[in-house]
């Protein structure tokens, strides 16, 4: 009971803290990177539940970004639907590719995920690129800052707390996910298909409806990220990006929320404060992924992680070992 | 009130040219614990493949609770009261064991996406239901103290134990255990043949595989004995064990003492 208390007591200093810094930090830069790290959490968190909770691995977030950040961006600019509405339907644009694609495999079979993905990742930017009439090709896409009746949200600090809320509620939906009866059978899936089958799980059904929820939050998050940086374009959604996002829920841990928070954070504000060495920045981080996984498969903070170890170290040294 | 739960008629399965099955016909009552014996090869697993929805029965019919079965899948079977222990055990094991034993009551609740994501009164109800009915089984089979455990990294015979656990959760109407006593003792054997005793007073019916004759002989009201596929004979446990078929087929050595 007391730990709860604790866990609580954690809680609420970190929102706290979290809900003043637009306060203690007024450079605007600094406020935009924690915005995108704030949208790459949500993109991490959908990509944790199709790899990390359901076992599945997907090389193509990147395109389901993308469908969420145009379908959003158009219907708000091109055909000035309510912004709430385009901003839910790029969510449920992208959950119904996700659906289209996800019974495609349905048909064939769930191992072949990865490629599909890659291949679908390919044809969306392609698609981006070239339908030059609806999408503005690879001049890109001009959109604007969210607006609520009348009230645009054109500063940075009402930026930081709009994508803050959105966080939240994509945190607290998924985690209730991961707890409910639909966690347990993709969790189940993942670790023995056969004996899922068993215990009453449809499988294949079950490996659709992950993929379909998670390319809700997935277009959410590209929705978001279409109205944040109020410009898009085809260069943005490629497959590097879909690794990118892949190595933040990887590097945060699979199967641990809070680590694809972390995990987006570090691999977006690394790249930020190195500047300097902006040219290498991808061989830092092909570095950084290659120590990972020889050192630590399961991230900083999944089962077993480097979180666990080094909790389990200090246990150790400080002598009040409490698994006997 | 004896019913028949589990009928198979005529079930042949062959494997590119080998009768794996041959003709085996079998009724399982619902208020017994039915064994499945056979020497090593004699298609004890794949008839249980075959009457469970896993691999379709190349032909014959299987008849579940009255219902023709013979095309559906092992889901739709679990569904209408079916559950299973396996040969080599396979429990979740990134998943605690109170979360196993969750997800075998997977069926059981009654919750959709929406109440889910909003927490509803019923989410919360449902939940509440499912820890409360897995903790009174986890009491039952005594592995209360590993709720909160992984369970890939228990010990052989705790992991079986949540097999089973799960298995229950489900509400079965008939369990199928394949092999239960698998690199068990004879203490635990001896335990784990009071345990299925216990499970049948619960009330589903018990469909086991096994090799240990002693196990059977104290634990099945009747026995089958298959042999390259083809049913030897059905009858009580003392039955079995004097028919002098079954004795050269299987039993030889055992008979000497």
């Amino acid at each position: 009971m007391k730990k709860l208390d604790k866990k609580f007591i954690i809680f609420i200093v970190f929102m706290v803290a979290v809900l003043l810094v637009p306060f203690v930090v007024t450079n605007s830069y600094m406020l935009r990177v924690l915005c995108n790290v704030m949208i790459y959490s949500i993109i991490a968190l959908s990509i944790n539940l199709i790899v990390g909770y359901s076992g599945q691995l997907d090389f193509g977030r990147a395109a389901f970004v993308g469908l969420g950040s145009y379908c959003s961006a158009i219907l708000f600019t091109t055909l000035h639907v309510p912004f709430i509405l385009s901003f839910l339907a790029g969510g449920l644009f992208s959950a119904l590719f996700g659906a289209l694609l996800g019974m495609l495999c349905r048909y064939s079979s769930f191992d072949y995920l990865t490629l599909i993905t890659i291949g679908f990742s390919e044809i969306c930017r392609k698609v981006f690129q070239n339908w030059y009439a609806v999408t503005n090709g690879s001049f890109g896409f001009r959109t604007s800052r969210p607006e609520f009746f009348g009230f645009v949200l054109d500063t940075p600090a009402s930026m930081y707390y709009f994508c803050l809320l959105i966080l939240v509620i994509c945190y607290i939906a998924i985690k209730r996910i991961t707890k409910s009866k639909y966690g347990r059978a993709y969790m189940a899936l993942r670790d023995d298909s056969i004996a899922a089958s068993y215990a009453g799980i449809d499988v294949k059904k079950f490996k659709l409806n992950c993929f379909v929820i998670a390319s809700f939050f997935t277009g959410i998050a590209g929705a978001l990220m279409a109205h944040f940086t109020t410009f898009i374009s085809p260069t943005v959604y490629t497959t590097d990006e879909s690794l990118l996002e892949l190595q933040m829920a990887i590097l945060g841990g699979l199967g641990s929320l809070p680590g694809s928070i972390l995990g987006a954070g570090i691999l977006t504000i690394v790249p930020e404060v190195s500047r300097a060495a902006y040219e290498y920045r991808l061989l830092i981080m092909g570095v950084m992924m290659v120590i990972l996984m020889l050192f630590a498969p399961k991230g900083l903070l999944g089962r077993g992680g480097v979180w666990d170890k080094v909790v389990s170290l200090i246990r150790k040294k400080g002598g009040k070992n409490e698994n006997k | 009130m004896m019913a028949s739960i589990l009928k198979m008629e005529h079930i042949c399965k062959n494997f590119a040219g080998l009768k794996a099955l041959d003709d085996v016909t079998l009724d399982i009552q619902d208020d017994e614990i039915f064994g499945l014996i056979g020497p090593n090869g004699a298609g004890k697993t794949t008839l249980f493949n075959a009457v469970s929805g896993f691999s379709k029965p190349s032909s014959g019919e299987v008849e579940f609770c009255g219902e023709n079965y013979t095309h559906k899948t092992t889901n739709e079977y679990c569904i209408n009261g079916l559950a299973r222990t396996f040969q080599n055990i396979r429990v979740f094991g990134d998943m605690t064991v109170v979360e196993n034993l969750k997800v075998g009551m997977h069926k059981l609740i009654k919750t959709n996406l929406a109440d889910i994501i909003l927490q509803t009164r019923r989410q919360k109800a449902e939940e509440e239901k499912a820890r409360k009915k897995c903790e009174e089984i986890m009491e039952f089979l005594g592995i209360e103290k590993y709720a909160d455990d992984f369970a890939g990294g228990l010990p052989y015979g705790t992991q079986r134990l949540v097999e089973i656990g799960r298995a229950l959760a489900s509400d079965p109407k008939l369990i199928l255990l394949d092999e239960p006593t698998a690199g068990m003792n004879e203490q635990e054997t001896m335990d784990l043949m009071e345990l299925i005793k216990r499970i049948r007073k619960r009330g589903p019916a018990v469909l086991v595989i096994e090799h240990n004759m002693k196990f059977m002989m104290n634990l099945c009201d009747r026995i089958a004995v298959l042999n390259f596929g083809k049913l030897l004979m059905v009858g009580t446990p003392s039955e079995v064990s004097s028919n002098p078929e079954v004795i050269e087929a299987y039993l030889g050595k055992e008979e000497e003492k």
